[in-house]
């Protein structure tokens, strides 16, 4: 039927209610931050750490510490339809929390020692510490419903969440080109083995506020090397009206 | 003896043999390379019809698709459980030791994806399958989506024949090559003889590797390492489920 108009909801014959077609799918939402890190190595140090995910659409600005430029989100960067929250006609029932992650800029050296071979991880590549710090210094916690802030519905160190995407990295045993060394990290195995299915879901209900947190309460996490892109995924099912035609 | 393809009931009814399996994966290709990028759709071919993102004609290790593609034979189903893309350099070209592009870390041999190049696509590619409708059913990054095939490898100070044995090379996979490193979709998606489907690989950022096309294509802000006139990545996708299929 060509140029027909998608049928959205169907009004109940003898009342006056609406059914609603809509339908469940396996669709993680996810959202980018990113985190700046300044200085010469080995002196090199993030930017405090304070931001909000799930809080932008497409074309909105990707979260990002403040060493960092301003950019507009992709759809890479994000597929959350409703800042903060669930559309009227959308609902989430969120089963694990996981990332991945991407360096912006290259690793520096880690040593001043005569004769050394620095440390390289070239972006988007990340050095293995790196992720090590954040398993050391970051906070996530998911908050759900309006003033629960101080009540997350998800709240763990970094280290808690798993990596199930992104690529292992298999190295030839020694330097590739014999001036540099390698150093890459992950999460884990890159796995959907690798995620911590919650025992109890969570919940986030049509037009409830819901967004994300990530921290580092003890201050600017000294010794990160790279400023580094961490795309979150919250995996679960979604709740979403059907568009036909 | 000729095969029974079709039974005619007596009530009048069509009755046409056909079995479910879950021995074949329905899969399809498309390559990809660097420079401007167009959005290519894999599923959009039949078996010796043009494969998305190069001039030659499939074969059946390109797809298993029957027909013009873009939609499942009339005499066919598939409950889909499962999406798995995986990735292999097709091509490299040029004398220098470390590829046609030189790179961060020098390139792989074929046919191994390099980890800056599987990274860069991980980070640039979203994948939007459509089922039935023209409404995207995954809307995900590809490492969403991970291949759960692939080469564990075990190396000593390994080196690479494209550079003459002198340097190595570190090499990438679209997450861990295990069988049972597959994403189950948590509802499996139904497809019914006749009815379109397809994989659209979208990059929003116009080129797969430079994330920000304002910037000078050095470093983090590489494109891929494959060369734009000759070399490309081939990225497979595999339905993991239970198709049926007609017996003859």
């Amino acid at each position: 039927m060509a140029d027909a108009t998608p049928i959205r909801t169907v009004r109940v014959p003898g009342t006056d209610q609406d059914l609603v077609l809509d339908q469940w799918l396996p669709y993680p939402i996810f959202s980018t931050f990113e985190i700046g890190a300044t200085g010469v190595a080995p002196a090199t140090t993030s930017d405090p750490i304070v931001i909000t995910i799930f809080n932008y659409i497409q074309g909105g600005k990707v979260s990002h510490t403040q060493s960092l430029a301003p950019r507009n989100a992709l759809s890479s960067d994000t597929n959350v339809t409703k800042k903060r929250g669930m559309n009227f006609n959308e609902e989430f029932f969120l089963y694990s929390v996981t990332y991945e992650t991407f360096g912006i800029t290259d690793s520096g050296s880690n040593s001043t020692s005569t004769g050394a071979i620095p440390l390289k991880a070239a972006a988007p590549m990340v050095e293995g510490r790196n992720l090590s710090f954040l398993n050391r210094d970051l906070l996530f916690e998911l908050v759900v419903g309006a003033g629960q802030k101080y009540k997350p519905a998800v709240r763990c160190p970094w280290s808690y969440l798993r990596q199930s995407a992104g690529s292992p990295g298999w190295t030839p045993g020694d330097s590739p080109d014999g001036t540099a060394a390698i150093s890459y990290g992950t999460g884990g195995t890159p796995s959907p083995t690798n995620q911590r299915r919650l025992e109890y879901p969570v919940r986030i209900a049509p037009q409830q506020v819901a967004y994300a947190l990530v921290t580092a309460p003890q201050g600017p996490i000294v010794g990160l090397t790279q400023s580094m892109r961490v795309r979150v995924y919250l995996d679960g099912i979604k709740r979403r009206p059907v568009v036909s035609g | 003896m000729a095969q029974v393809t079709e039974i005619v009931l007596p009530d009048g009814r069509i009755y046409r043999p056909d079995d479910w399996t879950a021995a074949e994966p329905l899969y399809s290709d498309l390559e990809i390379t660097s420079g401007p990028y167009q959005t290519l759709s894999a599923f959009s071919y039949g078996i010796s019809q043009q494969v998305p993102g190069t001039t030659r004609n499939a074969k059946y290790t390109d797809t298993n698709l029957q027909g013009e593609g873009g939609r499942l034979p009339d005499n066919e189903e598939i409950l889909i459980y499962a999406m798995e893309i995986e990735a292999y350099v097709v091509q490299l070209s040029g004398q220098s030791a470390y590829g046609p592009n030189p790179d961060a870390i020098p390139v792989p041999d074929l046919p191994d994806v390099s980890l800056l190049d599987m990274l860069r696509m991980q980070r640039d590619l979203v994948i939007k399958a459509r089922f039935v409708t023209t409404q995207a059913q995954t809307d995900h990054p590809m490492g969403w989506y991970p291949a759960s095939t692939g080469t564990r490898w075990w190396n000593g100070g390994a080196r690479t024949q494209n550079s003459n044995n002198t340097v190595g090379t570190v090499i990438g996979n679209n997450g861990w090559q295990d069988a049972n490193a597959r994403r189950l979709f948590a509802v499996p998606f139904y497809l019914s003889n006749g009815e379109q489907f397809g994989v659209d690989f979208t990059c929003p950022n116009g080129e797969v590797g430079v994330f920000n096309p304002a910037l000078p294509k050095v470093g983090s802000n590489s494109p891929l390492s494959v060369d734009p006139t000759t070399g490309r990545i081939r990225l497979r996708t595999i339905f993991d489920g239970f198709r049926r299929r007609p017996v003859a």
